[in-house]
């Protein structure tokens, strides 16, 4: 084969990767937590600040963890979301890097769809979930595991679609 | 336009600041040393030395501690990649990932000293007529 | 009305691209007439006026503050003060191609007068095609994808502003610089691919070339250390370049173009190598498209990103693909004709020419790997990593070194052969002598702890002496190519030992301070002492002044934070007091306490100004390099026009050439 031929098959490869690149779907980085146990934590209860609550509590059974804060403008759009469906699956709330008083504030003006809400306004238990931005949400198996992580916010679709099936199927595994 | 932009600074600009810098001059010049080696998350392309997002001070106030609790730097990184993955590491670890990242830049020179080597050692195809000219 | 006429000449100057780009199709003996060439260069003139005039068109948008125009309200306010008006036409996307096709027009009018009579007629004309090309696909990508004259009724009763970074004299005129240098690449990539047509290459078109190289090359040095600048003063981070991916797309061109005048200076001196030649013009320019993709497709994150926009991506790809592929399709098919082989010894000038090349080469494919390698992992699956500055800082320092060392060797090796012995006895008994006692001294000094900036000192300083011996060995005749190179050497090694010791010996701080606080930096006592407010035209915020305190006395340093209300954003300003040897840099952070204690960055930054001294060396040195007046001879081409015939051609040529290796044959030894 001609040397001269190289630099064009090089050239092509570099496009097509680019191209395929370009059509790429949009991805999130992906967490270190799944697979693995939730890491130990206590907080307290944004609502009952004399309670604390401590990852013994989520075990048992399947629950999804939602991290949110009254600062973040995707959190009010995923709200509405998490009112409708807040019904069907446990749904504890994690309210990340945020002013207490607002937080109550903004759940007597929206409604809470939380069983429970944690107040991490240090976000220090932030940091031991890996959580980088608001609004995350984390679907945890009846083991304590860590199965999912949706980094933004969830949309009906999504709920429909994704969130509900793997609960199901998380609680069928549970039960059987 | 530049929607990218405005989103990242207003998450980066979000801040209520603290104060975090270790007393120590010694642990203060590993602590500089590793928030520039470790990743904002928030931030599109920011170290965390450079971010001034919540995230990131909290994330710094933590290493200030570790590193004043004795931490070596390994731990503070490895404490990172625990909870945020591997992409949080500016420095990434030669690892099975990562062997063709490190080695390419050593493989590209071969490579060309090689193909310099080829077509340096093949016969001239037409003939030097500058050899007799100074 | 002035808009439309804008637009409309847009179009007019892509009708007129087309008509350049199709002499493609129109055979040799007619491009060979004089009455072609005029008309062409009367094309290209006319084609960048049209250009010029819709630029105005934009201008006068900005000035009057039309918000009818859509980029204007998008990029413009009302309160901006009129020089930013002037630079929000390049401050986003639609405005900057606009810019890119309107450089890209000037440097061809500014190429087709330069070379005429330099450069054959057919081969000159063939030139003009192929930008009419690569400005053709910029004026069809900027028509149908960003406009910049789309209008939006009714108008907003005010414009969103230019993005407060962007609010800076430094990154005014950045963009420009830059892409004077981006675009500037296509010159020398239509004549690559003007050759390859041609199926022929002369020493002496490369010699007419080397101008049009240099320029490009100058211009991208100052953006990019522009940029560097900018983003030193006005990120408030105290750093001057975060391999960022944008930042290494412009490093990228600037290596492998740093290679290509290189490269030029062996195929016109040795008549050979020109197929590396025509391959490292592609690949500059190829890689200056990749840049502008990189930007553009929102394919990778990155701080500078302008949008995130699949389709613009799409069709940048599409049209790189036409050019770049169609060109090295070209230098597959007819390549092998301009390839005359190497006949040297490794131990000669050009020998080593190419083993610099090699080292340019491979430093700009490493940075394009790392810049790349996060996405193809994340494409095969295998999960994300982060490749920052910590790894490019690391595997290009070797290359840089080892940069550093042929530049010490390589002015004293002369053509076609060198001996060990004669190059030690004549020259190395003083450069091996300064380097060995500054690099004992400074390994001394150091006590191992830097290495790596030790090595690099080692080395740039012995460069910087070489360098000055060299300009005393040509006293007597000195060439401004000569000196122009020696220049440019200089400059690089003051950059180097300036990055160096810049990164290796800075020191940080962030700390709090009320008034009245005091820190202490570096020897110097920095204290908070009065906080203000303060009102711009477009923006709120508080202005600290510090004073720092040293056994020389106290000096004053005031540093901002800007609140820009048409985006809400927060913009630092940072104080720094400059030195020659040393930066004291403080930037205001963010406020504690409603604003009573403030979070403040403190950096001690030695050398720094080097760095952007040396890339100011360089860029003289590759001006003085341009204006050498060998370059600028058109006699030999007399003979040209009026005979075609290879034989007489090819015996002007080796006059000439050799007349020229004899004149400075006789000063280099």
């Amino acid at each position: 084969m001609q040397r001269s031929v190289l630099p064009l098959i090089a050239m092509s490869f570099l496009v097509l990767f680019l191209a395929v690149a370009l059509f790429r779907p949009s991805s999130h980085h992906d967490s270190a937590l799944i697979g693995k146990p939730i890491p130990k934590f206590a907080g307290t209860l944004l609502l009952k600040p004399d309670q604390t609550f401590t990852r013994q509590e989520l075990i048992g059974h399947v629950a999804v963890i939602n991290v949110w804060a009254t600062w973040c403008p995707n959190c009010r759009r995923e709200h509405a979301v998490l009112m409708k469906y807040a019904s069907r699956f446990p749904l504890y709330g994690l309210n990340w890097l945020d002013d207490e008083v607002k937080a109550r504030q903004w759940l007597q003006a929206l409604g809470n769809p939380y069983n429970v809400i944690i107040s991490d306004d240090d976000g220090t238990i932030g940091i031991d979930l890996g959580v980088s931005g608001a609004p995350e949400t984390f679907v945890i198996d009846a083991a304590g595991i860590v199965r999912e992580k949706y980094v933004g916010p969830l949309s009906d679709e999504q709920v429909e679609n994704e969130l509900l099936p793997l609960i199901r199927s998380l609680t069928a595994g549970a039960s059987s | 336009m530049l929607v990218v932009w405005m989103v990242w600074i207003m998450v980066c600009t979000a801040a209520s600041a603290r104060e975090y810098e270790p007393e120590d001059p010694l642990v203060r010049d590993r602590y500089y040393a590793l928030t520039h080696e470790l990743r904002c998350l928030v931030c599109q392309n920011q170290s965390l030395a450079e971010s001034e997002v919540d995230l990131a001070q909290e994330l710094k106030r933590q290493i200030a501690d570790m590193l004043e609790q004795g931490a070596t730097n390994e731990g503070v990184k490895q404490y990172m990649v625990d909870r945020y993955g591997a992409y949080v590491l500016y420095d990434p670890p030669f690892g099975p990932r990562t062997w063709l990242l490190w080695l390419a830049p050593a493989l590209f020179f071969v490579f060309g000293l090689w193909l310099l080597w080829s077509v340096v050692m093949r016969p001239a195809r037409t003939g030097e007529h500058q050899d007799n000219e100074t | 009305m002035i808009i439309e006429w804008g637009h409309l000449f847009l179009w007019m100057a892509a009708g007129l691209s087309a008509i350049q780009a199709a002499l493609v199709f129109i055979p040799t003996a007619v491009l060979e007439q004089g009455r072609v060439r005029s008309t062409t260069m009367r094309l290209v003139a006319v084609q960048s006026c049209l250009v010029l005039l819709s630029v105005l068109a934009l201008w006068y948008a900005f000035i009057t503050s039309d918000f009818t125009v859509l980029y204007v309200a998008d990029n413009s306010n009302t309160m901006l003060p009129l020089i930013y008006r002037i630079s929000a036409l390049w401050g986003a996307h639609e405005g900057s191609l606009l810019l890119w096709v309107l450089v890209l027009s000037l440097w061809s009018v500014l190429f087709s007068f330069g070379l005429r009579g330099r450069l054959p007629q057919v081969l000159l004309n063939r030139c003009l095609a192929v930008l009419g090309w690569v400005s053709l696909a910029f004026l069809l990508f900027m028509l149908f994808t960003s406009n910049p004259f789309a209008r939006q009724f009714p108008p907003p009763l005010q414009g969103r502003d230019l993005n407060p970074l962007l609010q800076d004299p430094g990154l005014a005129i950045h963009p420009p610089l830059l892409y004077m240098g981006y675009v500037g690449f296509a010159l020398p990539f239509a004549f690559a691919v003007a050759v390859l047509w041609q199926g022929e290459i002369k020493p002496a078109w490369v010699r007419s070339m080397r101008p049009w190289v240099l320029f490009p090359w100058m211009s991208l040095t100052l953006g990019i250390a522009l940029g560097s600048w900018w983003a030193y003063h006005e990120l408030g981070w105290g750093g001057w370049w975060f391999w960022d991916p944008v930042e290494n797309a412009s490093l990228m061109p600037w290596l492998v173009g740093t290679g290509l005048i290189h490269a030029m200076a062996v195929s016109e001196k040795r008549n050979m190598g020109h197929g590396w030649v025509v391959l490292l013009a592609i690949a500059a320019f190829a890689l200056s498209l990749l840049g502008t993709f990189l930007v553009r497709s929102g394919i990778i994150i990155s701080v500078h990103a302008f949008a995130n926009d699949p389709d613009r991506g799409i069709f940048i790809l599409a049209f790189f693909f036409v050019l770049i592929g169609g060109s090295l399709g070209l230098f597959a098919w007819r390549g092998s004709r301009l390839m005359t082989g190497f006949t040297m010894s490794w131990f000669s000038r050009e020998g080593l020419l190419l083993v610099n090349n090699l080292l340019l080469v491979v430093m700009a494919m490493t940075i394009l790997w790392g810049t790349l390698y996060p996405l193809s992992l994340e494409l095969l699956g295998l999960g994300q990593v982060s490749v920052g500055g910590p790894y490019f800082e690391k595997v290009t320092a070797p290359w840089a070194l080892a940069l550093l060392l042929m530049l010490m060797i390589i002015p004293f090796v002369s053509w076609k052969r060198q001996s060990w012995r004669s190059l030690m006895t004549r020259h190395m008994a003083l450069l091996g002598a300064i380097g060995f006692i500054v690099a004992g001294g400074l390994i001394w000094l150091w006590n191992w702890k830097m290495w790596l900036a030790g090595i690099a000192i080692a080395l740039a300083v012995p460069v910087l002496a070489s360098a000055l011996y060299d300009l005393w060995r040509h006293r007597k005749a000195p060439s401004r190519a000569i000196i122009g190179m020696t220049m440019a050497h200089i400059g690089f090694s003051v950059l180097i030992i300036g990055a160096v010791i810049a990164s290796g010996f800075k020191v940080e701080r962030e700390v709090s301070f009320s008034v009245g606080d005091s820190q202490t930096l570096g020897g110097h006592e920095f204290t908070l002492v009065d906080l203000e407010s303060i009102k711009g035209q477009n923006y709120d915020g508080v202005r600290a002044w510090f004073s720092m305190q040293d056994e020389h006395g106290e000096r004053m340093l005031s540093t901002e934070k800007r609140f820009y209300q048409a985006r809400s954003m927060g913009m630092t300003e940072a104080g720094i007091m400059m030195g020659w040897w040393r930066d004291f840099y403080v930037a205001l952070g963010e406020p504690i306490d409603d604003g009573q204690r403030w979070t403040v960055r403190l950096y001690s930054e030695p050398l720094v100004r080097w760095i952007w001294g040396g890339a100011v060396i360089m860029f003289l040195g590759g001006g003085m390099a341009a204006s050498d007046r060998r370059y600028w001879r058109s006699k030999q081409l007399e003979h040209e026009s009026f005979s075609n015939e290879e034989a007489s051609v090819t015996l002007a040529v080796t006059n000439v050439h050799g007349a020229a290796l004899a004149e400075s044959g006789e000063t280099r030894g």
